[in-house]
């Protein structure tokens, strides 16, 4: 963490270093930590008095520790492959716009993922998910990768046009 | 600090003022969220002490109240996707066990993140009707809000002096910024990338994408392009429908010729001129008729104004009493025919003396059909559509 002191530093128990923090933290910062504690603990009493099964248990620890593990473990590093790629091996003028639409192409994808799982839809009721929710997508990625395609273009052409000018 | 070579582009991007700025971005959303998720909580539940709480108008506001909370939510994806990024390589930073600042910091970060995705994540799923989960929903999300933006509280704190130093100074003229944080991790920066206002400018796009692609239920101008609405907003008799008479078994009950709609004000003891009252459907039809125009606006953010006609509550109530009206009121309790989760609701004593809170027995100029709640349903202004309670057979004063 940035605000981290360097190794070494941090010399002394738990209690020595905790009293350290606090010593040093503003008046609003304590009285938002404290504030935020107490939020927190309330949450997850609430969250806990709803436990009643270990199915259920298992239920809520997958939905929590879901995101910071997609996050950690497969977004993030398939952001930093996916962006190193392309920065790497697409032509120039044709970087950001691709940085630009691989962003969100994967958010579209990650809205769109329930809706086109199908997951909710209920046959006696035609009013609900009544989209066509694969024709949607394709559409939203076309109109994405087009304009990406036509925003490299026009940058490829006018830094072409500018190369000849600063040669002379 | 045993920063690991790890290197993204555009690196530029990661830098504190950026860094910032989306946070500050997701405070204000996940705050909206948060409070129009507490309205919401707090119509359907409200304190033992505080029923007349919610005001009856305007007739729209919990209709803009939950199409922000969803929409807030949503773009919150693509925003926290971004925050995310822009601190990446911490999260790979070896924790120093012997560091009591680190091991608090990053518990916290945990739980925020556990809690915001949780949030975000079983939000957009639950829009989609998608419950791919062993837990009730409605009481899953707002206990998880709860821990979600406490948490977020003490991240701000945390982060109360980096936030102030990078608001407070100014930007390089030109070009993307850099802190000794990311020269640190990046010793192969490209000269060129997204920059502080390109990846603004990305968020901001993203906003965009989100809200043209998902708020088409909600706005209806929207529908053509909203590519991932819950709804294209058509229905029978103009007006989508979230629990059918069919698939809550409720058809043999609500077509039987004998339905009449039970007025129960046993709990007003003799002082009532009548104790109950049974009201046809010849009988519903005979009495005055009132007309508004009000939304449905569903829980899961999408919402369709229509045109109703039916029976004021205060009408059927001075049936009952008509000294009930005047003083403090009486709450009513709405018993649906179909068992379901939401086939009951309370209506307050304030919502139950406005004219426009009533027993709809026509729908945009037609006799409700079976699955609006035939034959008698009904629909308030400002209120959850949840609370809306079709194919009503009887109807309670509270004490």
């Amino acid at each position: 963490m940035s605000t981290s002191p360097a190794d070494g530093e941090h010399a002394g128990s738990p209690g020595a270093q905790l009293r350290g923090l606090v010593s040093e933290a503003s008046r609003l910062q304590l009285i938002m930590v404290g504030l935020g504690l107490i939020m927190i603990f309330a949450g997850a009493y609430l969250a806990i008095s709803q436990l009643n099964s270990f199915r259920g248990l298992l239920s809520w620890g997958l939905w929590l520790l879901l995101p910071p593990l997609l996050s950690d473990l497969i977004l993030m590093p398939l952001a930093a492959l996916v962006g190193w790629a392309t920065w790497r091996r697409a032509p120039v003028s044709a970087r950001v716009p691709m940085l630009v639409a691989e962003f969100l192409t994967v958010v579209f994808l990650i809205i769109a993922l329930p809706f086109l799982a199908g997951w909710g839809a209920n046959a006696d009721n035609p009013s609900l998910l009544d989209r066509n929710y694969v024709a949607g997508t394709a559409i939203y990625l076309t109109v994405i990768w087009a304009s990406a395609a036509a925003w490299a273009l026009v940058r490829s052409r006018s830094a072409k046009r500018e190369a000849p000018a600063s040669a002379t | 600090m045993n920063a690991p070579k790890v290197t993204f582009p555009p690196i530029s991007s990661r830098t504190e003022r950026t860094t910032t700025w989306l946070g500050l971005t997701l405070a204000l959303t996940f705050s909206v969220c948060f409070l129009t998720g507490l309205i919401s909580h707090f119509i359907q539940h409200p304190a033992s002490w505080a029923h007349n709480w919610w005001p009856t108008g305007p007739t729209w506001f919990y209709r803009v109240s939950q199409g922000l909370h969803v929409t807030t939510g949503l773009i919150s994806i693509p925003l926290l996707g971004l925050k995310l990024w822009s601190v990446a390589p911490k999260f790979w930073l070896k924790l120093n066990p012997g560091d009591l600042r680190d091991i608090l910091e990053r518990v916290s970060i945990l739980v925020l993140i556990a809690g915001a995705g949780f949030q975000l994540l079983t939000g957009l799923f639950n829009i989609a009707e998608a419950y791919r989960w062993k837990f009730f929903f409605p009481s899953a999300h707002y206990a998880v809000s709860w821990v979600t933006i406490g948490a977020l509280i003490v991240h701000v704190a945390v982060k109360l002096p980096i936030i102030k130093r990078a608001l407070g100074s100014p930007p390089p003229a030109n070009g993307p910024e850099e802190t000794d944080d990311t020269k640190a991790n990046a010793p192969e920066a490209p000269a060129e990338g997204l920059g502080r206002r390109g990846v603004l400018l990305l968020a901001g796009g993203a906003v965009g994408m989100t809200v043209l692609a998902t708020a088409g239920d909600k706005l209806p101008f929207l529908s053509a392009v909203s590519a991932l609405s819950q709804r294209s907003g058509n229905g029978s008799q103009g007006l989508p429908v979230n629990q059918t008479a069919k698939g809550l078994r409720v058809i043999d009950k609500i077509t039987d010729p004998e339905w009449a709609l039970m007025l129960d004000g046993t709990a007003l003891g003799s002082a009532a001129g009548a104790v109950t009252k049974s009201l046809s459907l010849d009988d519903l039809r005979a009495l005055p008729q009132h007309r508004a125009r009000l939304p449905i606006a569903c829980v899961e953010g999408w919402s369709v104004n229509a045109d109703w006609e039916g029976v004021s509550l205060r009408t059927l109530v001075e049936l009952l009493d008509p000294s009930l009206l005047q003083g403090s009121g009486h709450r009513l309790r709405m018993n649906s025919l179909a068992k379901s989760l939401y086939g009951v609701s309370e209506v307050s004593a304030r919502l139950a003396a406005d004219p426009d809170a009533m027993i709809a027995l026509r729908l945009n100029g037609e006799t409700l059909n079976h699955d609006h709640g035939f034959p008698a349903r009904l629909i308030a202004p400002n209120r959850p559509g949840a609370m809306q309670t079709k194919w009503l057979g009887t109807i309670e004063v509270l004490p």
